[in-house]
């Protein structure tokens, strides 16, 4: 997520600046920014080179071949690639993680891909619908994947009856305006969790599939800690956990992340 | 000194109601805290939790299983299940059979595969045969399946024969199960599935 939330310390021309807040998100925005700008145009390049059959598009925390806790080793990327068996098909699949995400739609101005997982996207869902409706995918060729112990989205449907608090306030309500802030921001809280989950148009119509890994059974079955995080998409599939899962809202229990992937892909052909 | 008394009591009233409801919402704010933390150290929070709590007594531990926040449950677990501290194995089956939430009751369980097998086995099987109903049902037979237990074959069979079958775990765990029987039943069923898929074409 393009942390602007942060721009309000940043931009502020008072004592506010100088804190740390207003430091971090100053350096944290513009390293975000400047590597989605960057990254965009290079990954439509890799895109218009169809003899590149699988692209990972990681986060701004992690590199591919690097030698950190959050990098991803390129036996790991190839791993990943083998699930959609693209070495037998002429499909091309983009997997993009995070700040990858934001990369990923950014490039779809120049350049179109058969296949899109969208792990953890950190744009809001209103911006991501636009974009991918835009760039003419179909919901079959997008499949967003989240976690339960993921990072807050931007929600973009947020509950909120200003209307009604006017009135409460104009009526001298407190107690019921203060319930309806309250609400509110619960009701905000939580969507901004599960956002992505509103993946239907107003007539019911999927714009793109939806994944949410729910609970970790093979972490359950080993007594470890579960892989639910926001990489979870990746480190799932990597390590070959099972999951409880939310499938497009469909409950489903104890199946395993590369064979929902791969049911995925292999829904286009 | 009437009124100081009651100022000092009234401080004593602020005080305990407080601290009581602090306890009260301290997983909620112990769960923030845990999201605040992973968004700022992306780079390993489960990490830093498992070298903070290495050294954390048994009894703490226990308290965090189940916690609202996944990374405090998935570690203290994960931690729990290395120290094996067969002193406190009572404890673990009294939450695993307790009106405790499911969550904590499940987490128990699985450290409770990892201490005692022969135990946690004789549980989960009373588990299952409690029924369908019961909240560690799913739980008992992913554990059972995973020790490749023939009790647990029956079981199963029955969520293979459910209508939700392909939703309801019954491909993954006759698949894990393995044996020659499990596998037939799973080919029958990837057959139907295929059939079923030609028919929507």
């Amino acid at each position: 997520m393009d942390l602007t939330w942060f721009d309000f310390f940043s931009s502020q021309n008072n004592a506010l600046t100088q804190t740390d807040a207003g430091f971090l998100g100053l350096t944290a925005n513009r390293r975000w920014k400047q590597e989605v700008n960057d990254a965009a145009p290079s990954l439509a390049a890799e895109i218009q080179d169809k003899s590149n059959k699988f692209i990972f598009v990681p986060g701004v925390n992690s590199t591919v071949g690097g030698a950190m806790a959050n990098d991803i080793s390129y036996a790991e990327v190839n791993k990943i690639a083998d699930v959609f068996h693209v070495a037998n098909t002429d499909k091309q699949v983009v997997f993009c993680h995070s700040a990858g995400t934001q990369v990923c739609l950014e490039s779809l101005k120049d350049a179109k891909a058969d296949f899109y997982i969208f792990a953890s996207p950190r744009v809001s869902r209103s911006t991501f619908e636009q974009m991918i409706h835009d760039a003419g995918l179909k919901p079959e060729q997008v499949l967003v994947v989240t976690a339960a112990d993921d990072y807050p989205h931007w929600p973009t449907d947020v509950i909120f009856d200003p209307e009604k608090l006017a009135m409460d306030i104009a009526k001298g309500n407190v107690v019921n305006a203060a319930e309806n802030i309250a609400t509110s921001l619960t009701d905000t809280l939580n969507s901004s969790f599960y956002d992505y989950g509103n993946n239907t148009n107003i007539a019911g119509e999927l714009e793109y599939n939806y994944l949410f890994l729910d609970s970790d059974v093979t972490a359950k079955d080993n007594a470890t800690t579960p892989l639910l995080k926001h990489a979870g998409g990746i480190k799932g599939l990597v390590e070959d956990h099972e999951y409880d899962v939310k499938n497009n809202g469909e409950t489903e229990e104890r199946v395993s992340l590369r064979k929902l992937y791969s049911d995925y892909f292999k829904g286009i052909f | 000194m009437k009124k100081m008394a009651m100022r000092w009591m009234l401080w004593c009233i602020f005080l305990v109601s407080g601290g009581v409801g602090f306890l009260k919402v301290r997983p909620q704010v112990e769960h923030v805290w845990a999201v605040a933390m992973e968004f700022v150290n992306p780079f390993g929070f489960d990490d830093y939790l498992k070298k903070k709590w290495d050294s954390k007594p048994t009894d703490f531990l226990i308290s965090k299983l189940g916690h609202p926040a996944i990374a405090y449950d998935g570690v203290s677990t994960e931690l729990l299940a290395r120290r094996k501290d067969l002193d406190r194995e009572n404890e673990l089956i009294g939450i695993v059979q307790s009106g405790a939430d499911q969550k904590k009751r499940s987490s128990a369980l699985s450290v409770l595969f990892a201490w005692d097998k022969d135990e946690a086995t004789k549980i989960a099987k009373e588990i299952l045969s409690a029924g369908k109903k019961h909240p560690l049902y799913n739980r008992a037979i992913s554990h059972l399946v995973h020790e490749k237990d023939e009790f647990v074959y029956p079981f199963i069979l029955d969520l293979a024969k459910s209508p939700d079958r392909f939703t309801n775990g019954a491909v993954s765990y006759l698949r894990e199960y393995g044996s020659r029987q499990a596998l037939l039943v799973l080919e029958d069923m990837l057959r139907e599935q295929n059939l079923s898929a030609v028919h929507k074409i």
